[in-house]
């Protein structure tokens, strides 16, 4: 492929070597534990590099390489290593970076099994973490300490959709020393490049719109140069891998990446403009409106936004609120995001260093590839529900 | 499954329930990130009892559960946690039971890979790891401080095979309420039973027999209580390990005619393990059913049987002849792992795998996995190398 290959020619192309695969366009699903090396010397030469050859299973098949060369092309990183889960991503990258008697700090609207992850394991191997306001921007330096090793930010976040402003962010974390590890799973490492904006070690639950069909649990960590051997170090030492299977489904998931992505985008901005004409509705939490907390970043930072985000409703009653989740048809109540169906779930606004003034009645959509006429209509017949209570 | 069943009935039944899967034998294969529920009500009530039902991807599906019931049952323990090799699991039992300040005591005959995450991501996050002899037996209470939490067996050791006293070590340790831990992949959970011998946890690289045809890697973590349990699962949790459920499939699958490749293994492997004992190139047989292996008599005491994969210790030899008779080898492999369907050798040095404890071998070490082959032609593979490895050829 050429070097000035576009985003959507990657995502056709990267991963494929059929002169290596029988001519097949797909790489097949290799299966592996044990690989024979034929002789001493070929054994030698291999566990000399395991990172770039056919080792041990637990080290990576080709398929999983494909799927691993095809998000590092997308992301614009030199490595990517693909784990188990989006939070394997997170716990892997955060352990390849602190040690006990560390401090890190992180963003106070991060997706709560991060924050789990930092009161529940981190602090117990001396590990401490500060939470941050997502839109601190420089004063970000303020917060640092001389044992600060690691920022760790997500944007927008998961369920309030604050912008970050990762370029300062990063800026003066490096001038500190210190690493700035992101949560790109939102901008997909298409519509936000992360490495251009300065982030080191990006990565991404593709369990969402990488795998996009709500069938796999995978996670990928991206980085280039000197933070490529730590993480693979510590993705080695724990032991995580994943199976060629949903390396397959994954890698199967990005051919369709960008015209997905695209119709969440297109039916995400379509739901979301109806809504914020609601009188039920107070705000919109979506990086491409106004009301949403850091939009003008995210207008100079992003290309584009996706399927997910949140609303604020006017205030009404929890009762009145899950009756209206209960009765929807068309949107499925569930974790998780990404995948091509349509979900709702109430916000998660656990936080300790800021406090969240919106109303507690706040829901996150995922729209999905459906008609986006049908979703607006499903929508529309739960809010008279909730008028009906008022 | 009701108790007092025979093994193998267990091995053929347990992880199946067709009233749940549509009469099918085997359960499906779910593909799943998302769970669905009906109500929000539904949500928070399913959200008390997260790891007792299917609830996100992350922490299983019914297909992982077939596989975990079915792991608990061969160990005898009360339930077991997926992840997503024999590593992950080891790393994730270790860390379940540690933190900042903790000391660890660690075999010196241990995996490798083990020994690298105590050195390296323990001594980071401040948990001193000490490592004894194998065959310290009761004496370990020498090597205990207040700060001791977990004692970290595997026996045998998977490639100097010392089969340890693990009654007279989880005595001493459970005296002052310290776990133990054993890596009990050697014997499959087949042939020796952890928890009727004191242990608390179990680790399998179901890699190995379980899985049994070098196709999968997985590993499980299998806990005599549930509080056990549940601590290695919220820590599992934490960490955001998950496994596909192919694997756990394949696994299942391979659980199935684990007890009859296991005999074939077992069988082969004496069998080949005899006719190394006769040759004039070998020194010694490190092989637990034989008394030249060291805790030999443990083993008699406490296991059932003995799988497919021991050690040789040549006599000295120099190199370009051991590798001329690895390289040229028709039917034994090189390379890593073991318990699948087909046959392996490699070469190592003790010397260099365990700093504390003395080795006393005088050439290199040759770890065999015998495989489901002819056992006919395995010999005569090995009888042309040893042909090699005296200069013939």
């Amino acid at each position: 492929m050429r070097k000035d290959a576009k985003r959507d020619t990657k995502l056709a192309h990267k991963g494929s070597h059929p002169a290596d695969q029988s001519g097949i366009v797909n790489p097949p699903i290799y299966r592996a534990s044990t690989v024979d090396y034929g002789t001493v010397a070929k054994m030698k030469s291999l566990s000399k590099n395991p990172n770039d050859n056919f080792v041990y299973g637990r080290f990576g098949t080709p398929t999983s390489n494909a799927f691993e060369e095809t998000v590092a092309a997308l992301e614009g990183a030199d490595r990517t290593i693909a784990v188990g889960s989006g939070l394997a991503a997170i716990s892997a990258a955060m352990l390849a970076f602190v040690r006990a008697g560390d401090h890190v700090l992180v963003c106070d609207n991060a997706y709560s099994p991060t924050r789990n992850l930092c009161e529940n394991f981190l602090k117990r191997f001396g590990v401490e973490t500060t939470y941050y306001n997502p839109l601190i921007g420089k004063e970000i330096s303020e917060l640092f300490q001389a044992n600060t090793k690691l920022i760790y930010t997500e944007s927008p976040g998961s369920h309030t959709f604050e912008i970050q402003d990762i370029p300062t962010i990063a800026k003066a974390a490096h001038n500190a020393g210190i690493k700035v590890i992101m949560d790109n799973t939102w901008g997909a490492g298409y519509f936000f490049k992360a490495f251009e904006h300065g982030i080191d070690i990006s990565v991404q639950a593709a369990t969402k719109y990488y795998v996009g069909h709500s069938d796999a649990m995978i996670g990928t960590i991206s980085m280039s140069g000197e933070n490529i051997q730590p993480v693979i170090d510590s993705v080695r030492v724990l032991g995580y891998n994943i199976s060629p299977d949903d390396a397959y489904l994954a890698l199967r998931g990005m051919r369709t990446l960008n015209v997905r992505l695209k119709r969440h985008e297109k039916n995400g901005l379509k739901v979301a403009d109806w809504l914020a004409s609601r009188p039920e509705i107070d705000r919109v939490l979506h990086p491409a409106f106004s009301s949403c907390p850091g939009h003008e970043i995210w207008k100079r930072d992003f290309t584009g936004s996706n399927g997910l985000f949140g609303v604020v409703f006017k205030p009404t009653t929890e009762i009145a609120m899950n009756a209206f989740i209960d009765g929807l048809e068309l949107f499925s109540l569930g974790g998780s995001w990404g995948g091509y169906e349509s979900l709702v779930l109430p916000t998660n606004v656990l936080r300790t260093a800021t406090k969240w003034t919106e109303n507690q009645q706040s829901i996150r959509f995922h729209i999905g590839l459906e008609d986006p006429e049908d979703l607006i209509k499903d929508i529309e017949s739960g809010l008279k529900d909730i008028t009906a209570d008022d | 499954m009701t108790k007092g069943k025979g093994f193998n009935t267990k091995l053929v039944h347990m992880g199946s329930d067709p009233k749940l899967q549509k009469g099918a034998v085997n359960p499906p294969v779910y593909r799943a990130s998302t769970v669905i529920f009906p109500t929000v009500q539904a949500m928070q009530d399913a959200e008390k009892i997260k790891f007792d039902t299917t609830y996100y991807g992350v922490h299983g599906t019914p297909t992982t559960f077939a596989l975990e019931e079915a792991m608990a049952e061969v160990e005898g323990g009360y339930r077991a946690v997926s992840v997503s090799s024999g590593l992950a699991a080891i790393t994730t039992a270790l860390i379940s039971f540690l933190q900042a300040g903790d000391h660890l005591l660690m075999v010196d005959s241990v995996y490798g890979p083990t020994r690298n995450f105590c050195n390296t991501t323990l001594k980071r996050f401040g948990i001193e790891t000490t490592y004894y002899d194998p065959l310290i037996g009761s004496d370990i209470g020498s090597l205990f401080r207040p700060e001791t939490k977990v004692i970290f067996t595997e026996s045998p050791g998977s490639y100097t095979f010392e089969v340890q006293d693990i009654p007279a070590i989880t005595k001493v340790a459970n005296n002052h309420n310290i776990k133990v831990i054993i890596d009990n992949t050697w014997s499959a959970g087949h042939y020796f039973k952890p928890f009727n011998f004191g242990v608390d946890i179990s680790i399998q690289a179901t890699t190995k027999y379980q899985a049994g045809h070098a196709d999968v890697i997985l590993g499980h973590i299998i806990a005599k209580t549930r509080e056990d349990w549940l601590k290695i699962k919220i820590n599992s949790g934490t960490l955001g390990q998950a496994v596909a459920p192919d694997v756990c499939y394949l696994a299942l699958r391979g659980l199935r005619t684990m007890s009859i490749r296991l005999e074939h293994h077992q069988e082969s492997a004496l069998t080949v393990a005899r006719w190394l004992k006769e040759r004039p190139e070998v020194e010694t047989i490190l092989h637990p059913a034989f008394d030249t292996c060291p805790g030999h008599e443990i083993w008699k005491r406490d296991f059932t049987g003995s799988s497919g994969l021991f050690s040789i210790v040549l006599k000295n030899v120099p190199t370009e002849r051991l590798n001329a008779m690895l390289d040229g080898m028709d039917y034994f492999a090189m390379g890593f792992s073991w318990g699948g369907f087909e046959s392996l050798i490699v070469a190592s040095d003790p010397a260099k795998l365990r700093p504390k404890t003395k080795w006393h071998g005088t050439g290199p070490l040759l770890r065999l996995h015998v495989g489901q082959e002819d056992v006919s032609d395995l010999i005569a593979d090995l009888e042309r190398g040893l042909k090699r490895l005296n200069g013939g050829l």
